[in-house]
């Protein structure tokens, strides 16, 4: 044994390149796999922690006796516990118009921290006399609030409004609301008797079922048993599994499938090269006595070796470039974690991504990696341990070939003459690296071509929300008595956070009914897919263009600054006069049946009328007015129909600042100036006052503007209140994903093509090298080195196009499923990026030229005797 | 008529103290047609003066006449050419390509200098051989005798005016010398063909009609027999 280990580390020693180059491969391959289980770990942590952030508690265990509280207490694996009492719920009603009821429950300190709890304003209660009950009531915080429950008087002081809790209930039928409310458990006050609600929260989640179930068995009592399975769930323990588990599982599972693959074609090939190249020095020592055993053992020693010394480098690395992905992810996961939040609720909290560490994973890692580094070595070694010792001793020729005759394909022949038919031999004469070759080739082709497929069909669908928002932020302020608007502008202002601010007013329910001849050829093609285009409103189902096609109009006024920038952008200057307008005439979208959609064929000069009749509903007003009549409702008014015409000054495809025009509300856009908005308005809503304008704002740091809003918000509490809706961290947190999907997609798609890389150059030069003898073979007989060349890229091609071909097809598969399960197939069209194509193909032949250019600088300076006479030798 | 002359050539390798001498100023021609067999002991230069009359070494000086042409002047590609049509090799270890079966290896210097191969020589040829029957062999699958035969083949099928064999003999058995050296006299006879063997079987070298000895890198004896 130990001169076996001495062999096998002085083969070690003589062999550096290939020592080198199996490291390199190793430490990738632990690299990948050891990051992929940790971030997957981490990533199952956050989601957990973000579970527990809204409420956290494992099993709830309801009906348990007070007295037998201390017994799950005190079981084992029981961490912490969180007591809810029903006090019940009152016997007076809080209102006069239907029945308003409170149904108080107590909670302890636990519960409070552990338990959802929705809380709009104020603060928790701190001890037995406060409460926190539902914002729909007409309480106050500061209220008083008195209750009656079982015959007993209660009373609380109000210090805090909150959402609907779990407890709350609506009876439409009756009219009756029970509203939630909770106050803290008062201890004093409560039976060994009594019946209240144990949440778990334990040590070991994995063991949760065991832990109740001892529970039950401890506690002779019928108890409820819940189980928070979302929870359950993200922590992998769930009794029946779920989507998470099974999507984590899939996922990693393809990862750590594609390395395997990937890398056992870098490591076989590798170590098979490497032991072809020493066959002579093997053949020596079976000579001397050496048996198959030995020669087995040496080279699987220096297999282990290789692994024993780059599992450690790859560990290393790998937790380093963990630590720093985790961090960068820990902020792009707290903005989408805030804009997914509901920004009124006190009790939000924001989760940490953390990295973890865990033995269990570290070990599986280790173990794949070895499991991978002996699948690879393994058949290399038995092959050179069952070779007889002539053959090896004979040649350390390059004759690896089977029985049988290659054919090559006639029009290969017919099209590359001899050299091609001499390539065509050749990358078929070992099928074993004609294999790995492709593999290494394909599997990195449908990577790349994958990989940016799925993330524009990302960028694509995220873009499809908040793609028409052409501004970041909107606040209005409405308030009966005073339009706050302009002072909270001042004081925005005053931050220093506004960048622009586009003020409009707009009418929204107006409709227009162009006639046949006035709807645009591209509207009545797409109203032929009018289901799928939710176009029934200007057309029925064989496409024809309905009698009084309707089509929304929005009559829209713009202040005065966004009024010249709208004008500078359709590049016109012009003033409206009164009952004129600007039509916009086009929705910018792309799908299947049109790339861009005209809706009308108005031209400037021509009249649009506008209505606020919606003719959808005639029947619906013929017969309510005909019920009237048959009644004798006469006195009951049918309201008046308002009619408009204006007339068109201009047609443009572009869009106002603050409009937004989609698939699913074809609209035309009229803009018009003050007066007539101002009539039309009164009109509309019998001569009611204008509302105040609507402010779209441009800001560079969304962030900051909902930190100030927050802060005016409740330096102004009682005075006005700021409406701000953040656009931007919609559209961050979409391109956060994008981005978090992005690094982690394509590190691992940078991993697997550095091993696919390696191995290609690899087999080329291994291949270039290992035939010099053939070269010189060939020279001899009259083949020049023009010949070879070709020869050899040839070769280079029949590799390349091969996997093109099958990387192609395979990816366009993956595309499809991508396709299919990302975007709205009935109305975007499947497309593959001919440039992405392109890039792929320039690439793959690209890698194969320059290994083939870079093993070839050898072979052009030998001479061809000096090779043929080594034979002899 | 005289197809090959060479005039003081020489081959040195390494350099000042290390110098070693393969091939010291020899000289001698071949006429059209005739056969020489160049024998000496290991060492004596005859491969080396056989791989640079077929222009796969290069000489230190001196220069190879052939068909009126000084091929130590010409260019790889030209040399490439030279191999093809006018000097053909066989060697000891009958270096056959190993993905192509016998008639693919027979045909291939035709197909490389992108002629269309003549069917019924390639058939004539083979049956010669005595190869009929392996036509379609790799060359894993054959004997050496077969191997060297096919070797042979390749060599003849071209038709050029020299035939420069390495020891064809060196790796086989009594018998499949005899073969050989018969195939290689019968060609000569009949078409013509210039033949320099090199050998270190005297037995063999008996078979031509002038035998030149080297040593040490030069000519010690030219002889017709």
């Amino acid at each position: 044994m130990k001169n076996i280990l001495e062999l096998a580390t002085k083969e070690l020693k003589s062999s550096k390149k290939m020592v080198i180059a199996m490291i390199v491969g190793i430490v990738i391959v632990t690299i990948l796999i050891n990051s992929i289980t940790t971030l997957a770990l981490s990533y199952q942590e956050y989601i957990v922690n973000l579970s527990r952030s809204k409420e956290n508690w494992e099993a709830k265990i309801e009906n348990v006796p007070y007295r037998d509280v201390e017994v799950i207490e005190k079981s084992e694996n029981v961490k912490q516990i969180s007591i809810v009492k029903d006090l019940g719920i009152s016997e007076e009603s809080y209102s006069e118009w239907f029945t308003d009821l409170l149904h108080i429950k107590e909670y302890d300190e636990n519960a409070l921290k552990n338990l959802e709890i929705k809380l709009k304003k104020g603060r928790l209660p701190q001890n037995t006399k406060e409460i926190i009950v539902n914002e729909d009531m007409t309480f106050e915080v500061g209220d008083t609030i008195d209750t009656t429950i079982n015959n007993k008087k209660y009373s609380y002081q109000i210090v805090g409004l909150i959402e609907n809790t779990d407890f709350d209930e609506f009876e439409a039928t009756t009219l009756t609301k029970v509203n939630g409310a909770i106050t803290l458990l008062n201890k004093d006050n409560i039976n060994e008797n009594d019946l209240v609600s144990v949440s778990i929260i334990s040590n070991d989640i994995s063991k949760i079922y065991n832990t109740v179930n001892q529970i039950k068995a401890d506690i002779n009592s019928d108890l409820n048993i819940i189980y928070n399975e979302e929870l359950l769930g993200y922590a992998c323990v769930a009794e029946d599994g779920s989507d998470f588990e099974n999507t984590i599982l899939i996922v990693v599972g393809l990862l750590i499938a594609i390395i395997a693959v990937s890398s056992i074609a870098l490591i076989y090939t590798i170590f098979n090269i490497s032991i072809n190249e020493k066959k002579k020095y093997i053949g020596s020592l079976s000579s001397i006595g050496a048996s198959r055993k030995q020669i087995f053992s040496i080279y699987l020693i220096e297999g282990l070796i290789i692994t024993i010394m780059a599992i450690p480098i790859g560990l290393l690395l790998s937790f380093g470039i963990d630590y720093l992905l985790v961090n960068i992810f820990d902020g792009l996961f707290k903005t989408i974690q805030s804009s997914l939040l509901d920004n009124s609720l006190l009790t939000n909290k924001i989760v940490d991504l953390h990295l973890i560490f865990s033995w269990k994973t570290l070990l599986l890692s280790i173990v794949l990696v070895v499991i991978i580094v002996l699948l690879s070595i393994l058949v290399p070694t038995i092959n050179v341990s069952k070779t007889t010792i002539m053959d090896m001793i004979r040649k350390n020729k390059y004759t690896k070939i089977g029985k049988k005759t290659i054919k090559t394909p006639k029009i290969i022949a017919a099209t590359f003459k001899i050299e091609g038919e001499l390539a065509y031999k050749n990358i078929r004469r070992s099928h074993s690296k004609f294999i790995t070759m492709i593999i290494s080739l394909t599997i990195t082709i449908i990577l790349f071509i994958s990989i940016n497929g799925y993330l524009s069909n990302l960028n694509f669908y995220n873009n499809l929300d908040v793609a028409d928002y052409n501004y970041r932020y909107s606040v209005f302020s409405p308030s009966n008595e005073k339009d706050y608007t302009e002072d909270i502008l001042d004081m925005l202002n005053q931050f220093e956070l506004i960048d622009n601010v586009y003020a409009y007013n707009m009418l929204n329910i107006m409709y227009t009914y162009p006639e046949e001849k006035d709807i645009n050829d591209s509207l009545k093609k797409a109203m032929a897919k009018w289901d799928k285009l939710y176009l029934k409103y200007y057309g029925n189902s064989d496409g024809t263009v309905r009698e009084n096609a309707l089509m929304w109009a929005r009559v829209m006024m713009l202040d005065d600054k966004t009024y010249q920038e709208y004008l500078q952008s359709i590049g016109d200057s012009m003033t409206l006069e009164k009952n004129e307008c600007i039509l916009v005439n086009y929705i910018d979208l792309k799908t299947k049946y049109f790339d861009g959609l005209y809706l009308t064929n108005y031209k400037p000069g021509d009249t649009i009328k506008v209505t606020d009749e919606d003719i959808t509903f005639k029947d619906e007003e013929e017969a309510l007015e005909e019920i009237n009549n048959m009644m004798g409702w006469t006195d009951i008014e049918m309201p008046q129909k308002i009619e408009l015409n204006l007339k068109i000054k201009e047609v443009t495809n572009v869009i106002p600042k603050g409009a937004n025009n989609n698939l699913y509300n074809q609209i035309v856009y009229l803009v018009v100036n003050q007066e007539t908005f101002n009539d039309l308005w009164y009109k509309v809503f019998n001569n009611k006052n204008v509302g105040s304008l609507l402010y779209n704002i441009q800001t560079s740091d969304p962030a900051k503007m909902d930190e100030t809003v927050a802060q005016l918000n409740k330096k102004y509490e009682g005075e006005f209140r700021i409406n701000a809706t953040n656009f931007e961290a919609e559209k961050q947190a979409n391109e956060n994903e994008v981005l978090i999907k992005s690094i982690l997609l394509y590190s691992f798609f940078g991993l697997i093509s550095i091993l696919s890389v390696i191995n290609i150059f690899n087999i080329i030069t291994s291949n270039i090298r290992l035939r010099r003898n053939e070269f010189a073979e060939l020279k001899a007989i009259g083949m020049s080195q023009k010949q070879i060349n070709r020869m050899l890229r040839l070769e280079g091609i029949f590799y390349g196009t091969t996997s093109i071909v099958l990387g192609l097809v395979i990816s366009i598969i993956i595309l499809y499923v991508l396709y299919i399960n990302m975007l709205d197939t009935e109305i975007y069209g499947f497309t593959i990026s001919v440039p992405l194509i392109l890039i792929t193909i320039i690439l793959t032949y690209l890698v194969i030229f320059i290994s083939i250019k870079f093993a070839k600088r050898k072979m052009k300076k030998e001479n061809i005797s000096d090779v043929i006479r080594e034979n002899v030798d | 008529m005289e197809i090959l002359r060479v005039e003081n050539l020489s081959k040195t390798y390494g350099e000042n103290d290390n110098i070693t001498k393969a091939l010291e100023d020899v000289s001698f021609s071949a006429q059209d047609g005739e056969f020489i067999a160049i024998i000496g002991a290991s060492g004596s230069g005859k491969s080396t003066l056989l791989h640079i009359l077929g222009g796969i070494d290069k000489p230190s000086s001196g220069r190879i006449i052939v068909n009126g042409q000084d091929i130590s002047n010409l260019s790889d590609r030209e040399l490439a050419v030279y191999r093809r049509r006018t000097a053909s090799l066989v060697f000891q270890f009958y270096n056959l390509i190993p993905i192509l079966n016998v008639k693919e290896n027979i045909t291939l210097p035709i197909r490389l200098d992108n002629k269309k191969v003549d069917d019924r020589k390639l058939e004539e040829l083979v049956k010669i051989l005595g190869l009929t029957d392996k036509q379609n062999k790799l060359p894993n699958q054959l004997s050496g005798g077969e191997q060297q035969r096919v070797a042979i083949g390749r060599a003849l099928m071209c038709e050029t005016k020299i035939l420069l064999a390495d020891e064809p003999t060196g790796n086989l058995d009594s018998k499949n010398s005899i073969e050989i050296v018969k195939l290689i006299k019968e060609y000569n006879e009949k078409y013509n063909q210039t033949i320099i063997l090199v050998t270190h079987d005297i037995e063999v070298a008996k078979q031509a009609g002038r035998i030149i000895t080297l040593q040490d890198g030069k000519i010690v004896r030219d002889e017709v027999q």
